[in-house]
C-alpha cells in the first residue's frame, strides 16, 4: 500500500502540474489580451506590444506544456491517468515506427485530447499571425487570443488529467489480480489503429484552428471600420484554411473508404458535415476576397463570411461533442461534462451574438459596390454566383445537420418522440442542381473578364471547349447505358420479392442519367477550360495559376463523385473453401487461406489475431491489368480479426472487418466481408480427425446455425463424467444432449452420442462426442457435427466495382495543390505590404472610432 | 436594383423552396413494428437486437436478425450489405426500410440502412477495477 501511495502522489503531482499549466495559460492569455488592448490605445508605446507578445508566448508555452505532459502520459502508457487508461493500451507497444506514432497519436483519441490539439494549433499559428500582422497586430490579436482563453476554460472544466482512483487495501485483498497502476489500458479503438490516425486529426484540427484568423481580422475590420485593409492580409490564411480543411476532408474520406467497408467516402455524417460547412463558408470567403481585392466591394459579405465560418465550426464542434446527436452519428463521441457543454454554448453565443451584432451595427457603414460587373457576362457576376451558391450549399448542409435538434425542440412535449437525421438523399437532391450550376460557372469563368466581357470574343474562346464537352457528353450517355445494363445483369437475386424491392429502390433511371450526363459534361468543361487557362498562365506567371488549377481539380472531382457513386455495383456471395471460384464482374474469386494465427482454445470457432487477413486469389478478365502489377492472378486480403480479446465472456468478442482494394486505372475492385468467416466441419470426415472445441462451464457458442451451450457437468467420481449440453436449433427448438465418458478400472471410454432431433438433408442425425473433461475447471472438450456445420471456411463477401473513383482522389489533390499555390502567391503579395499602404486612417490607431466610414 | 441581385435572390429562393420540399420528403419517421407493418412507405423502426437470431443468410446474401420494439413486438429484419462494424456489441438499432412478404408468406422488414450504436465502445464506465462477478447460468 505504501508503494501505491507513493505512485499515486507522484501522479497527483504530474496531474497538478498539467492543470496548473492550463490555468496559467488562461491567465497569461487574458493578460496578453489586456496588454494588446493597451497597445491599441497607445500606438506609440512599443513596449506594450513587446509585453503582449511575451505574454502570448507564455500562454503558448503553457498550452504546449500541457500537451506535452498529456502526450508523455499517453505515450508512456501511464495508466494512473484516466485519459491514458481509456485511450490507449499495451497492444500498441510494437517496435515499428507506425506504432510509436500511434502511441503518440492516442493523445488526441479522446475529447479532451482533441480540444488540446485544437488549442495547441491555435497557439502555434498565433506566432505566424502576430509576426505577419504588421500594424494590425494589436487589433487582431485580442480576438484571436480570446479563442485560446475559451479553449483553456473548457480544458479546465474538462481536464484530461483525472486520475484512476487508488482502490482501498481491503479491495486489493478481496480481488486477486488487481494492481496499481492498472496493468493495461482499455486500448485504442481498433478503427483508429490506422496510419491515418497519425495525420488526419492534426491536419483537420490545423484547418479548424486557422479559422480563427479570418474571424479575428474580420472583427477588427468591423470595429475599426477598415473594411478593405484586412483583405490582402487575411487571404493567405483563408486559402490555408481552405487547403488544410480540404486535405483533411480528403484524408477522412479516404480513411473511411479504406477501412469502413461500405465502399464510400462520404456519408453526410454530422462529424463530416461539421468540417464541410466551415469549408464551404471559407471557400465562399476566398472568392469574396478575390472580388474585394480586385474590384472592391463585397465588404459586407466578406466580414460576415469570416465570422460565420468560424462560428459554423463552433456549431459543428458543439453538435459532435455535446452528445446531442449521439443517436445519429456513427462517430459517437461520448457526451462531455455539463460544465464544458455550457462553456461551448457560451462560446457559440458570445461569438455568434457579438459577431452578428457588430456586423449588423456596422452594416450601414460598410461601403457597398456600385455594380456587380457591368453586364452579367462578367467575371464579377460569376464570382458573385460562386459565393451565393456556396452559401446556399452551406445552409443546406447546416439545416440537415441540425435537423434533429429542431425536431426535438418542436416535439418537446412528446416524451416518445425520437429525432431522425435526414437521409443522404436530402443533401444530394438540392445539392445536385446547385453543383450543376456551379460546374457551369466553373466552366465559363476562365473566358470571362472582370467588369465586362466582349460577348463575341467570349463565345469564340468557348466554342472549342464547348464542342469537346458535347463530345464527352455523348460518350457519357453511352457509358451510362452500358453501366446500367451491367447493373441489371448482376442484380439477379434469388428471392423474387427481395429483388423487386431492390429494383424499385434503384431510382428513376431517366432523371439519373440526365443528372449524371449533365454534371459530368459540365465538370469536364470546367476541368478543360481551366486547364487551358492554367497552361496559358503558368508560362508567364506560374503562381497566378493556383486558383484555376484548383478549379481543374474541382471539375475532375465532380465527375468522380457522381460516377463512382451512381454506377458502383455490388455483388454478395459466400466464398467456400474448396468449392471452386465465385464470379463477379468477370473476375474469379478463390479462397486461398487465413494469414493469421488462430487463437488457442477455439479451434471450432476460431478467432484470429490482429494480423489476420482472408487471402482471396483473384483472376481478372484477360484484358485487364491492375495498377502496379501484371500478374495473371493477384491476391486480395480483406481483414477479419478479433478486436479485443481481453473480454470476460467469449460472446463479447467483437470482430473488425477491413476491406481490400485493388486499384485499376478506371475502377477499384473493393471487397469486404459481410460477416465473420465461419469454419464448418465436413460431415463425412472420419470422426477422429475432427479437432474438438473446448467449452467452459456455462459457456455457449454459435456453431453454424446452432448454438451449443454447456450447461453443467455431471457424474459419479471414479465411474463416469459427462457434460450436459443444450443445443438451440435455428427454428428455436431446444435439444438436450448428455455425452459422457465412462471410467472402468483405469481406462476411459467415450461414445458418440447421437442427437436424433437434429438431422441433415440426408437424414443423418447429428452427434456429439465428449473428448475430455477437465476435473478441476470442468472445461469440456467436445466434437460435434451439426447440419451445415461442415469443415471448410465459408467467407461471406461483398464485392463492389467502383468506377472512376480515382478521379475523386486526383481531383481533390489537384484542387488542394492549386489552393496552396494560390496561398503562396497571396502570401508573397502580403509580404510586400508595408504599413504605408494599409490605408491612411489606420494611423489613427486608437479606440476613438472614425466618425464616418472612410471613403475609398 | 441590379440584374445580378435579382438573379441571386431568384436562385436563393428556388434553392430554399427545393430544399424545404426535399427536407419534408426525406425525413423518415420512427414507428413501432405494428406501424411498420401497416405502413405503405419506408419507415424507420427502432428496437432491441435479438442477437441470438442474427445470422448471415448465404442464400440471399443478407444479414437476418430480429428486433423487438418497446411494446414487445418482434419482426425479422433482412439487411443486404456488410454487417455494420458495431453490430456485434450493439443493443439497439434503427433500421430504415419497409415491410415485405417473403416467398414463404412471412412478413419481413427489408432494410437498406441500419443505424447501429455501440453501447460499450465510448461509454464512460471504463474502469480498471471490475469486481469479479460470478458467471452462472446459460441460455
Amino acid at each position: 500500500m505504501e508503494k501505491y501511495q507513493h505512485l499515486l502522489r507522484e501522479a497527483q503531482w504530474i496531474a497538478n502540474t498539467g492543470k496548473a499549466a492550463v490555468i496559467l495559460g488562461i491567465i497569461f492569455a487574458l493578460a496578453s489580451m489586456v496588454a494588446y488592448l493597451f497597445a491599441v490605445s497607445q500606438p506609440s508605446n512599443k513596449r506594450m506590444l513587446v509585453i503582449a507578445r511575451c505574454l502570448y508566448t507564455a500562454t503558448s508555452l503553457c498550452v504546449l506544456a500541457t500537451f506535452g505532459i498529456l502526450a508523455s502520459r499517453v505515450y508512456g502508457m501511464d495508466f494512473r491517468f484516466d485519459y491514458a487508461f481509456k485511450e490507449t493500451g499495451r497492444d500498441l507497444i510494437k517496435p515499428d515506427f507506425l506504432h510509436h506514432w500511434l502511441r503518440f497519436a492516442a493523445t488526441w483519441a479522446g475529447q479532451e485530447g482533441s480540444f488540446l490539439l485544437w488549442t495547441s494549433w491555435v497557439c502555434l499559428l498565433g506566432f505566424l499571425v502576430f509576426a505577419k500582422a504588421g500594424k494590425y497586430e494589436a487589433r487582431v490579436m485580442p480576438f484571436y487570443i480570446s479563442v485560446i482563453a475559451f479553449l483553456c476554460a473548457i480544458l479546465i472544466k474538462q481536464t484530461p488529467f483525472n486520475l484512476v482512483p487508488l482502490p482501498s487495501a481491503a479491495d486489493f485483498a478481496q480481488n486477486a489480480g488487481w494492481m496499481y497502476p492498472p496493468a493495461d489500458g482499455s486500448g485504442l479503438n481498433a478503427s483508429l489503429q490506422n496510419y491515418w490516425m497519425t495525420i488526419h486529426p492534426p491536419t483537420i484540427f490545423f484547418g479548424f484552428a486557422s479559422l480563427a484568423v479570418p474571424f479575428a481580422y474580420a472583427i477588427a475590420a468591423l470595429i475599426w471600420r477598415d473594411y478593405d485593409g484586412w483583405t490582402p492580409r487575411v487571404m493567405p490564411y483563408a486559402l490555408l484554411t481552405c487547403a488544410t480543411l480540404g486535405i483533411g476532408l480528403f484524408m477522412g474520406g479516404y480513411w473511411a473508404y479504406e477501412t469502413q467497408g461500405w465502399h464510400g467516402f462520404w456519408a453526410w455524417d454530422p462529424v463530416e458535415n461539421a468540417s464541410f460547412f466551415p469549408w464551404l463558408a471559407i471557400t465562399a470567403l476566398v472568392h469574396g476576397l478575390v472580388v474585394q481585392k480586385s474590384r472592391g466591394g463585397m465588404g459586407k459579405t466578406n466580414t460576415f463570411l469570416a465570422i460565420f465560418a468560424f462560428w459554423l465550426f463552433l456549431l459543428g464542434t458543439f453538435l459532435t461533442r455535446s452528445g446531442i446527436l449521439k443517436d445519429i452519428s456513427v462517430h459517437s463521441f461520448g457526451s462531455i461534462a455539463l460544465a464544458s457543454k455550457n462553456l461551448m454554448i457560451a462560446m457559440m453565443a458570445v461569438y455568434g451574438f457579438l459577431g452578428l451584432g457588430l456586423w449588423l451595427w456596422r452594416l450601414k457603414t460598410i461601403p457597398g459596390r456600385k455594380t456587380l460587373g457591368d453586364t452579367l457576362v462578367s467575371r464579377d457576376f460569376a464570382f458573385f454566383m460562386a459565393v451565393v451558391l456556396m452559401i446556399i450549399a452551406c445552409f443546406i448542409v447546416m439545416l440537415g445537420t441540425t435537423a434533429p435538434i429542431g425536431q426535438t425542440l418542436l416535439h418537446a412535449k412528446d416524451p416518445n418522440f425520437k429525432a431522425t437525421a435526414p437521409e443522404a438523399v436530402f443533401y444530394n437532391r438540392p445539392l445536385l442542381p446547385i453543383t450543376i450550376v456551379m460546374a457551369f460557372f466553373l466552366g465559363v469563368v476562365p473566358w470571362l473578364a472582370w467588369r465586362k466581357t466582349n460577348t463575341e470574343k467570349f463565345l469564340s474562346k468557348l466554342v472549342v471547349p464547348w464542342f469537346l464537352m458535347l463530345g464527352f457528353g455523348f460518350f457519357m450517355i453511352f457509358w451510362c447505358l452500358k453501366a446500367e445494363q451491367e447493373w441489371i445483369n448482376v442484380a439477379n437475386m434469388d428471392d423474387a420479392s427481395v429483388a423487386a424491392t431492390w429494383m424499385a429502390w434503384f431510382k428513376n433511371p431517366v432523371i439519373q442519367r440526365m443528372s449524371v450526363v449533365s454534371l459530368c459534361s459540365l465538370g469536364f468543361l470546367a476541368a478543360l477550360s481551366n486547364s487551358m487557362l492554367v497552361y496559358r498562365v503558368f508560362r508567364t506567371k506560374p503562381l497566378a495559376a493556383g486558383g484555376w488549377l484548383a478549379h481543374v481539380g474541382i471539375g475532375i472531382l465532380m465527375i468522380g463523385v457522381i460516377v463512382s457513386n451512381t454506377y458502383e455495383r455490388s455483388v454478395s456471395f459466400t466464398l467456400r473453401e474448396g468449392m471452386g471460384p465465385e464470379k463477379a464482374f468477370g473476375y474469379e474469386f478463390n479462397y486461398e487461406r487465413m494469414t493469421g494465427k488462430p487463437l488457442e482454445g477455439r479451434p471450432l470457432n476460431p478467432d484470429y489475431d490482429r494480423e489476420n487477413a482472408v487471402q482471396v486469389r483473384v483472376t481478372p478478365p484477360a484484358n485487364e491489368t491492375p495498377m502496379g502489377g501484371d500478374a495473371k492472378t493477384f491476391l486480395m486480403e480483406p481483414r477479419w480479426f478479433a478486436t479485443d480479446l481481453r473480454v470476460a465472456d467469449e460472446s463479447e468478442i467483437k470482430h473488425t472487418f477491413w476491406p481490400s482494394i485493388q486499384k485499376y486505372m478506371g475502377h477499384d475492385l473493393y471487397i469486404t466481408l459481410a460477416d465473420s468467416a465461419s469454419f464448418r466441419w465436413p460431415t463425412d470426415d472420419p470422426e477422429r480427425k475432427r479437432p474438438g472445441i473446448v467449452l467452459q462451464k456455462g459457456e455457449r457458442r454459435k456453431l453454424g446455425d446452432y448454438v451449443v451451450g454447456y450447461f453443467d457437468s455431471f457424474g459419479e467420481p471414479g465411474k463416469m463424467m459427462g457434460a450436459h449440453l443444450v443445443i438451440l436449433t435455428p427454428d428455436k427448438q431446444i435439444v438436450e444432449s448428455k455425452p459422457a465418458i465412462r471410467m472402468d478400472t483405469g481406462s476411459m471410454t467415450a461414445v458418440n452420442v447421437p442427437i436424433p432431433e437434429i438431422k441433415d438433408e440426408n437424414d443423418n442425425s447429428s452427434a456429439v462426442y465428449l473428448d475430455g473433461l477437465d476435473p478441476a475447471t470442468k472445461a469440456a472438450k467436445l466434437r460435434i457435427t451439426l447440419p451445415g456445420y461442415n469443415g471448410a471456411w465459408a467467407v461471406p463477401m461483398v464485392v463492389t466495382y467502383k468506377p472512376w473513383v480515382n478521379l475523386v482522389w486526383i481531383g481533390v489533390l489537384i484542387a488542394v495543390s492549386g489552393t496552396l499555390l494560390a496561398m503562396v502567391r497571396r502570401a508573397l503579395e502580403a509580404r510586400k505590404l508595408t504599413d504605408e499602404n494599409i490605408g491612411p486612417h489606420l494611423e489613427n490607431n486608437s479606440w476613438e472610432m472614425p466618425s464616418a466610414p472612410d471613403a475609398k | 436594383m441590379n440584374k445580378a441581385y435579382i438573379i441571386g435572390i431568384l436562385v436563393i429562393s428556388v434553392a430554399m423552396g427545393f430544399t424545404l420540399w426535399s427536407f419534408k420528403d426525406t425525413m423518415t419517421p420512427y414507428t413501432d413494428v405494428a406501424g411498420a407493418r401497416k405502413s405503405e412507405t419506408e419507415v424507420q423502426v427502432r428496437g432491441k437486437i435479438l442477437h441470438d437470431t442474427a445470422r448471415y443468410d448465404d442464400a440471399i446474401h443478407a444479414l437476418r436478425f430480429s428486433i423487438q420494439d418497446d411494446k414487445g413486438e418482434k419482426i425479422e429484419i433482412i439487411y443486404h450489405g456488410p454487417k455494420p462494424e458495431a453490430f456485434d456489441t450493439a443493443k439497439e438499432t434503427a433500421a430504415h426500410g419497409m415491410v415485405r412478404k417473403e416467398a414463404s408468406g412471412q412478413e419481413v422488414f427489408l432494410s437498406d440502412s441500419l443505424i447501429v450504436k455501440c453501447p460499450s465502445k465510448y461509454d464512460d464506465n471504463k474502469t480498471p477495477y471490475k469486481k469479479t462477478a460470478s458467471a452462472e447460468g446459460i441460455m
